[in-house]
Formats: C-alpha cells, structure tokens, sequence
C-alpha cells in the first residue's frame, strides 16, 4: 500500500529552492557585470578587497534578488504546510501505523 | 525499466524509507530543540560545498594568501558571496552547536543511555571551535595575524607542555607561512576527516537510542503524542531550514565579510584584537584574571581553570549520573549560570 500524496512534488520545491538560492547568484554574476565597473575598478587599487555590489544598478539587482528568495521561501513553506496538514490526517488515521505492519 | 525499484535492489531504500517511517519524534513543549540537530548538519553541508568552491581559488602561501582572498573577492564572479556564505554559516553552526548542547544540558537529555551520544557531541563543539580558528588565519590579514599569535600564544601557560603545543600549532617559535601551511592543513584535511568519523558516529547514537523526553514528562510517565519521522517531522524541518537559508543568503549579501590589508610581520599588532565572537568569553576571561596569583603566573591558572570546566562540562553524564526521572536542579542552575557568565564577557569584551 502506497501513501496517497506524491513525495515528489516537495522534493520538487525543495530541488527549486536550492537552485535559486545556491545556482541563480552564478547566472546573475555573468548578467550584470556594467562595464563602468570595471573603469571604477581599474581607478582603484586593485588589492584592496571590496566585497559586495560596487554600484548602484548591482545594489538594486541585489535586493531584487533576494526578495525573489524570499517569494521563493514562502511559497515552498506554503506548500509544505499544506502537506503536513495531509501527512497529519493521515497520520491521525493510523495510516503509518498501517505501513510499519 | 523500474529506476526505483533498479536502486532499491541495490541500495535498499525501501528499507531505509521503511525505517524513516518507523522512527518516532514526540511532540511535546520542547519539540522545537529537536530541529536544532539538523539544522546544524545543514550548515555543515553549506560549509562544505562553499569551502570546496574558495578552495578552488585559495593559495595557502605567505606571498600569495592574502592576494588570493583578494582575488576570490574582486575578481571571481560571485567569490564575494561565496566567501561571505562560508563565514556566515560558520558563525550561524557554532551558534547552534551551543544552543543544540545547552539545551541538552538543560534538559538532562545526556542521562543514560546516551552518554556517548553527550560525548561525541562534545567532540564535535571541539572540532567545530578548531575549524574556526584554523579558518580565521587563512585570509592572512592584519587582524588575522594578531589573533592567531595571541590565540597560540594561550597554550603556553599549560605547565610543563605549553610551550610545545605553541610550537606545533605555529610550526616554530612564531607565526608565520608555517603555522598558515599547518592551520590550513587541519582546516581543510585533518579536522573533516574527524567531524565527518564524528557525525557519522553521533547520528549512529541517536536512531540508535531515539529522541530523549522532557524530565516532568518521564518522571510522570505521560504517554505523549508522536509523529512519525518520514514525512511528517522532515516537511516540517523543511520549514526550518528555508529559512535558515534565506536569512543566511540575505545577511551574506547584505554584511559581506571583509578582508583586511596583508599581514606584515614586521609590523606591530594592531589594536583592539579580538578573536571571533565564540571564543570572546574566554578571551575576557584571560583578561580579567591578575599577571599573578601567589606566585603563580594569572594566565597559567586561567588557562587550567578553563581546562578544569572543559573537562567537568565532557563528563557531565558521568557526574549528573541520576536515574532518568530525577531532577538534579544544581546542573541545571550550573547551565543557566554558565549562560549568563558567557552573555556578560562577550558583552563586556565588546565594550
């Protein structure tokens, strides 16, 4: 006997989810890297390290990146917590006690 | 062809899928400690993966650490974030490797069976502390540098041995490209080889014996509700570690890490040099205490006095070795005292 919801639907979200959060930032890099960022660079002395965006337009590309992050967070927790309200009826059924036996 | 059914004949999930299922998590008031383990293992993973990708572009050498860093940070798309994720996630582990033991304090959860459970989970706050001072050397900068000497320094006041140990950490008299060659050794070989034998015995330990109940709820012998590991608890982990993610993500990109100028070590130590804010306690500690103690060097009986309470805090279960349903209030108050003297250092080596 097999349980009625599909597994793979949250791994699904979950694969999603870690796409954006570990994945997206390296296809973003390769977007927005403005030319003026490297004359600025050039001006500057190139040891020192400057972590984090350099300008402006990288700032608000930034922000709206993790607010896309965040979308993305609720939107899987949205999901999940309709699931556990599933796996919890089914689990009130007995229905895992079922499957150990 | 099955795909599924290919693998579980050779790997066996459905057994491990029917274990899952079989394992029980107890709902209670103090559910919310049990998410704390896993979390800690997910921070591990992201140290892992984002430690693989810098050291793709780290050179450990005296000439070269510093420019390297500075090249992972300016140059390599995305370094930044990755450099900045790597020590995020280290401050974010240890945070809850201290919550996740301190809760276990408190809550007696150590009491038998799972002694060994306390005690590769002691190990593993060691291992975890080492990685970050192994780490904090490797950017090779001012600031760095001056920690790393003070911190090594510490091990000389041990009697009789002290100043060996100082000599093996720094691989001579002083810090130099030596001790930076040795430290990222450890960081990057010795110390995952240990944590990974660790973990894999820590995690053996706890479906082993199963998750601990609350004292006032196995003194009373209530029968409390359960749910099953797989898939209730994992989806609701799964909640848990979102957002871990996404506040780790926003507060890596929003307060990246930065790197100081190369380390000289000609140079003098800069001032205000502190170590990394779990290591602050002891720190102010060492500070506190006077140059001398009846004619006994101050830092000497600091430094055996932090050894003593290291040692008292691994053989917790052996000293508080009541049967399960007793309550041992003075190890509890010992826990609430320890969190408080630790609050008020940090705070005070802050200021």
């Amino acid at each position: 006997m097999k349980p009625d919801f599909k597994f793979n639907s949250v791994i699904f979200l979950l694969a999603l989810s870690c796409f954006l959060l570990l994945f997206c930032p390296f296809i973003y890099a390769q977007q927005a890297k403005p030319a003026e960022t490297e004359i600025q660079d050039m001006n500057e002395d190139t040891n020192a390290a400057k972590p984090g965006q350099k300008n402006i337009k990288d700032k608000i590309a930034l922000y709206v990146f993790l607010a896309w992050v965040w979308i993305a967070i609720f939107v899987s927790i949205y999901f999940l917590r309709l699931k556990i309200i599933e796996v919890d009826r089914l689990s009130g059924y007995g229905f895992y006690q079922k499957l150990k036996k | 062809m099955n795909i599924r059914k290919w693998f579980d004949d050779r790997l066996g999930i459905n057994e491990i899928s029917a274990f899952m299922t079989k394992k029980e998590i107890p709902q209670h008031k103090h559910t919310i400690l049990y998410y704390t383990g896993s979390s800690i293992l997910v921070f591990f993973f992201i140290q892992i993966l984002t430690g693989i990708l810098l050291a793709f572009y780290y050179k450990p050498t005296l000439e070269l650490a510093n420019e390297s860093v500075a090249y992972i940070v300016n140059d390599v798309p995305l370094g930044w974030i990755i450099r900045s994720i790597h020590s995020w996630a280290a401050t974010f582990m240890i945070a809850l490797v201290f919550i996740h033991l301190l809760s276990i304090w408190i809550t007696k959860a150590y009491r038998n069976p799972r002694e060994m459970t306390w005690i590769s989970g002691v190990l593993l706050l060691v291992i975890s502390l080492a990685f970050g001072f192994t780490g904090y050397l490797l950017p090779w900068d001012e600031l760095s540098l001056a920690a790393t000497k003070v911190g090594t320094d510490i091990p000389r006041a041990i009697p009789i041995v002290g100043a060996w140990v100082t000599r093996l950490l720094r691989g001579g008299v002083d810090v130099t490209g030596e001790t930076l060659t040795r430290l990222f050794t450890l960081h990057i070989c010795v110390l995952p080889l240990f944590i990974l034998m660790l973990l894999a015995l820590h995690v053996y330990l706890i479906q082993k014996h199963g998750s601990s109940l609350p004292l006032d709820i196995e003194k009373k012998n209530i029968s409390v509700k359960s749910i099953p590991f797989w898939p209730n608890f994992i989806y609701r982990e799964a909640i848990i570690w979102l957002l871990l993610l996404g506040s780790l993500l926003t507060i890596a990109a929003l307060f990246p890490h930065h790197l100081g100028s190369p380390a000289d070590l000609m140079a003098p130590a800069p001032e205000g040099v502190k170590p990394e804010w779990y290591f602050l306690f002891l720190f102010q500690t060492l500070k506190i205490f006077p140059a001398n103690i009846l004619f006994i060097h101050g830092e000497t009986i600091a430094v055996l006095l932090i050894g003593l309470m290291g040692v008292l805090f691994f053989c917790l279960p052996m000293i508080d070795n009541k049967p399960a349903e007793k309550k041992g209030k003075i190890i509890t108050y010992a826990a609430y005292v320890f969190i408080l003297y630790a609050v008020i250092m940090t705070v005070w080596s802050l200021l």
